[in-house]
């Protein structure tokens, strides 16, 4: 494990980002298909669910502090169901990180570049990852401060 | 360190690898900057574009040598099929390059397909990724085609002459994206700017002239029903709160002469009402105008005189507005000027029952006119008499 | 202080006796140790051996190098008054250096390695007969350059003065800006040959200790033949070699060394050259000019946005050219295209060849135009004024809209205050163009992230090269993408562990006394 530091305000931006970029390709069609012309209600609807989430984490965080959530499952549940959550939560990873890579993959050949095989440039964007995760957790924060005031002009 | 560079390898090679899929160089695309759409005598599409042709010497030089005349740059080319995409197909037999659509700014529609039903033609238009949603519609009273073939004396092309007709907002301006909402809302009603040769003038060749504007198309259910003039069309405007330019000339009761007044500003809010089983609507309009030219002996810097003249203006207007409605409400009985919205909008539940029979009830809602007119300047000075 | 690395000859050549000889202190006898000094100094015919009589009986020597000292001043001051002493009674040889000679610094000498030392440095070396003790006397004196304009930093507002290629002048110029016995000045030597001056300037109390320390451990661990520029040491401290992004920021300018050694950082001077080292550094430092500190602040201010607006079009604007012309053609407006399009459509190439080919044209002639004679300067730039202007366009090699382009990107390039991170970026277009070739804006976007990326995982001797951006510290905010005004100017940046805060009181804003106006 590597022990990298971020600040509170790295943690934020990152998770921004990976919120916003994930949910804008695929949010607004499934909340329209629901909702029609009042889809702008749904974020003030969702906004306690996030928000309990968050105080979720944030309380079981307080408790274990110097603890992944791997390691604090097993202390909840017990070892066996801590590891069987464990590793749905590393499946759940795995599955949504292959869903957000075809969408993006998606996306770009659809808009942009339609002849372009998808594995070239869902190629691409993992080598870039890789380059990433390559600097540690926190080049990826700093990353991420550095690209959120462009990031958050456009959206 | 190892990994680092098995990642680095692949992407180079990932890389090199790579061909340029996508890449289109500007030598082999053929950038299409308005299309015709006419209707063959056996029910094929005949679809025409207008293409920008290069010039074959590179570039003007150094020198600065002026272009040739601006029409002599374009290019004609017309393909058959029964949908546009065979059109195109048949199209693309003929043209040695790619076609670069994404700059097709003007959409000419012949006069006798849109009355057989513009919609599942435009959704070519709005489906590809290509187009514009921004390019501008329009109806020709002849056929596209002979419009598209124009030569401008001045403009480049014959759909940019179209585009600045448009743009100047003297009369309809509608964009494929208005065109969408018009015939989604509602009323299911579009209007359409209409465009006609304009006669050369005598020494000049026939191709040398423009394309205008003078009517506009009304369509009902994607069909085209019928065309009002210039005059109606801009008390539609006025009625569709769309009025940028308009000159209004009156002739005052009691004077010789007359009082010519230029638009600055005007607003229209239409303010619906269902008493009980009538529907009324009443049209509140603002105005302000300025005096351009004063043929009569009235001296306009006279508060009283002012107010006189307002009042005229507000007639004027009304009497307009009561023209347009007399063809398009009674006669022709399309709501283009968008009260069904209005209602769905004021009374939403009510607007369930009204809808089922919108159609016939258009007719029969009762307008009145709420017009204030402003004139604010009267001009510089006086021709001294 | 003094950096008592021995020299170490070549081992191959009788470097073991060389070795052993210089480490010996001082033989009474004279002969012997003219001895020795005759083996170290062999076939050195700059190196002058005078010897002469005081008083009419000690033999004495004087030995200096020709051209490195002051010889009039030999003359006057060391000879003439201890070869006509007559009075022969009192010699004491130890009471007449110190009441005769009118030399201001000397030095006693007690070993071989030090009067090998002190004589490369230029001061001559007196030696007495019988005498344990040599005498370095302070008389270097050298050809050296005057102080000028440093050419490659030019400013419009700011001191016209510039560090020279010799330490000591360096120092001084440094001394003078900073008056406080808290500017410390640390000596190195680096170079087993050329043994050259290093000198690691801070000031005590701003500047973070084990910073210190570690800069000094990083120049000490140097075992090289030769330090030839500050270069050298730059390349051989920094933290990340493989980056083509300077970790250290280079100037000629005192002003500027000085602001930066009032902000807590470490000036590291080498001799033999006028460019100073600055470290630690961050990636918006190197924006900086020091100019900017002495305009009004609106106007640094503007000036700076202006600059990154400029690194966006020197890093971007051919690629971004390359990717909308093959790729994105309806993000140009109509009319535009088509001009375009008329003025691409007699070039043979594809728009990647083609900037490919302009950018490197260009970058060939900036580089021959930086190292040709005067003389023939002025023929190439028209040379080259025509072959990525009128004459490529007319050979329907290049289009138009390309040589713009190239001549917005070549003059882009230079509005960055900082040569050595202007030429990165320069560097860096070229796989950016590549990448828009294939992916279009796509692969900008992914060239440019891989950039930030690599910018984030720099780090300037410990000290992350993109803050206070990222990390974002926003009190250091007030001096990166804007310049704030003086009196706000209040608090130092933050570097690495302990550190003065505050620069300055607070409330400083300059208001006129209303009591007085009454």
């Amino acid at each position: 494990m590597e022990k990298g530091k971020i600040s509170a305000l790295q943690m934020s931006v990152m998770m921004y980002h990976a919120i916003i970029a994930t949910g804008i390709l695929f949010i607004p069609k499934t909340v329209f298909d629901a909702a029609q012309q009042d889809i702008w209600i749904s974020p003030i609807w969702a906004f306690p669910l996030g928000l309990l989430s968050v105080y979720i984490a944030y309380k079981l965080h307080k408790l274990y502090p110097d603890d992944t959530i791997m390691q604090y499952s097993q202390h909840i549940l017990g070892a066996f169901f801590g590891k069987v959550l464990g590793l749905i939560l590393l499946l759940l990873l795995y599955t949504s990180i292959s869903v957000m890579v075809w969408q993006y993959g998606e996306f770009v050949v659809s808009e942009f570049l339609p002849h372009t095989p998808k594995y070239v440039i869902v190629g691409m964007m993992i080598l870039l990852c890789a380059f990433a995760v390559h600097g540690g957790l926190e080049v990826i924060g700093r990353l991420a401060e550095m690209v959120f005031p462009f990031f958050s002009y456009f959206f | 360190m190892k990994g680092l560079k098995i990642i680095w390898f692949i992407g180079i090679f990932l890389f090199l690898l790579t061909g340029c899929w996508d890449r289109r160089e500007t030598n082999d695309l053929w950038v299409v900057t308005g299309v015709g759409l006419d209707q063959t005598e056996n029910g094929e599409i005949e679809l025409t574009v207008e293409i920008h042709s290069p010039n074959r010497d590179g570039g003007e030089g150094m020198g600065g040598e002026s272009n040739q005349a601006g029409g002599n740059k374009m290019i004609h080319q017309t393909g058959k099929g029964i949908s546009i995409p065979k059109a195109i197909e048949d199209l693309d037999t003929q043209l040695p390059r790619e076609i670069l659509w994404s700059h097709t700014k003007a959409i000419v529609i012949n006069k006798a397909l849109a009355e057989t039903g513009i919609r599942e033609e435009l959704d070519f238009f709005i489906r590809h990724p290509e187009p514009r949603l921004r390019s501008y519609v329009f109806i020709s009273k002849g056929s596209a085609k002979d419009i598209m073939a124009l030569l401008p004396p001045l403009e480049r092309s014959s759909s940019e002459v179209l585009i600045e007709l448009a743009k100047s907002e003297v009369l309809m301006k509608v964009t494929l994206f208005d065109l969408m909402e018009m015939l989604k809302g509602e009323s299911d009603a579009a209007i359409l700017p209409m465009v006609d040769k304009l006669p050369p003038e005598e020494e000049e060749q026939s191709l040398e002239t423009i394309a205008y504007i003078n009517h506009s198309a009304i369509l009902k259910n994607g069909k085209m029903v019928g065309s009002i003039d210039d005059r109606l069309t801009r008390g539609v405007l006025w009625f569709r709160d769309e009025i940028k330019e308009s000159t209004v000339t009156i002739q005052p009761e009691n004077a010789d002469g007359l009082i010519s007044m230029n638009l600055i500003k005007g607003t229209t809010k239409l303010i619906p009402e269902i008493d009980g089983n009538e529907l009324k609507m009443t049209i509140q309009i603002e105005t302000i105008d300025d005096v351009i030219q004063n043929k009569t002996d009235w001296d306009l810097n006279e508060i009283e005189i002012q107010r006189a003249l307002e009042k005229e203006l507000a007639k004027k207007i009304e009497i307009r507005l009561t023209d347009t409605l007399e063809i398009v409400q009674k006669e022709m009985e399309v709501d283009i000027i968008e009260f069904a919205e209005e209602f769905r909008r004021k009374h939403p539940e009510k607007w369930k029952d009204i809808k089922k029979n919108w159609e016939e009830r258009f007719p029969s809602v009762e307008v009145t006119f709420d017009i204030k007119a402003n004139v604010l300047r009267t001009g510089q000075g006086n021709v001294p008499w | 202080m003094f950096n008592r690395k021995k020299f170490t000859f070549n081992k191959q050549n009788k470097g073991q006796q060389v070795d052993k000889e210089v480490l010996k202190p001082l033989y009474s006898n004279l002969e012997k140790n003219l001895e020795v000094l005759n083996f170290l100094y062999k076939d050195c015919s700059d190196v002058v051996f005078r010897s002469f009589v005081i008083a009419g009986h000690i033999k004495a020597q004087l030995i200096y190098i020709k051209g490195m000292s002051n010889i009039e001043e030999i003359d006057n001051n060391v000879l003439t008054p201890l070869m006509q002493q007559t009075d022969q009674n009192s010699i004491n040889p130890i009471s007449l250096i110190e009441h005769r000679l009118s030399v201001a610094e000397i030095t006693k000498i007690e070993s071989f390695d030090t009067c090998v030392e002190q004589l490369s440095v230029g001061n001559p070396i007196l030696l007495l007969e019988d005498n344990r003790q040599g005498y370095a006397l302070g008389l270097a004196k050298w050809e050296k350059r005057a102080i000028e304009e440093p050419s490659g930093e030019l400013v419009v507002r700011g001191p016209r003065e510039g560090f020279t290629e010799s330490v000591e002048v360096n120092t001084s110029l440094l001394r003078r800006k900073i008056k406080s016995p808290q500017l410390k000045m640390k000596t190195l030597k680096v170079g087993s040959y050329t043994q050259t001056t290093i000198m690691i300037t801070y000031i005590q109390d701003l500047s973070d200790e084990t910073l210190i320390e570690e800069i000094t451990q990083r120049i000490k661990r140097i075992d090289i033949d030769g330090i030839l520029e500050s270069g050298y040491i730059e390349e051989l401290i920094q933290d990340n070699s493989y980056s083509p992004f300077p970790q250290v920021l280079v100037t000629e300018r005192p002003d500027t060394a000085v602001s930066n050694l009032l902000e807590g950082r470490v000036v590291i001077v080498v001799d033999g050259t006028p460019f100073v080292l600055v470290a630690p550094t961050t990636f918006y430092s190197l924006f900086q000019s020091g100019e900017d500190y002495y305009h009004h602040f609106i106007i640094s201010t503007a000036t700076r946005w202006l600059r990154f607006l400029f690194l966006f079009i020197s890093l971007l604007l051919p690629s971004l050219y390359v990717a909308v012309i093959t790729y994105h053609q309806e993000m140009v407006p109509t009319t535009l295209l088509l001009t375009m399009v008329d003025s691409r459509e007699a070039i043979p190439f594809p728009a990647l060849v083609e900037a490919l080919l302009m950018e490197i044209t260009f970058e060939g002639l900036r580089e021959a135009g930086l190292r040709l004679p005067k003389q023939v300067g002025a023929a190439v730039s028209i040379v080259g004024a025509l072959v990525i202007g009128q004459a490529a366009v007319a050979a329907g090699l290049v289009s138009d809209p390309m040589v713009m382009v190239v001549a917005l990107t070549g003059i882009a390039s230079f509005t960055i205050p900082r040569y050595n991170i202007a030429i990165p970026f320069r560097l860096l277009r070229f796989p950016i163009m590549l990448l828009a070739g294939t992916f279009g804006l796509l692969g900008i976007m992914m060239g440019l992230l891989a950039i930030i990326i690599h910018l984030s995982t720099l780090r300037s001797f410990g000290v992350p090269y993109l803050s206070p951006m990222a990390p974002m510290k926003r009190r250091d905010l007030k001096d990166t993408l804007i310049r704030a005004p003086l009196w706000k100017l209040n608090t130092r940046p933050h570097l690495t562990g302990e550190y003065n805060k505050y620069r300055q009181s607070s409330n400083q804003k300059p208001f006129p006394n209303k009591n007085e106006e009454e």
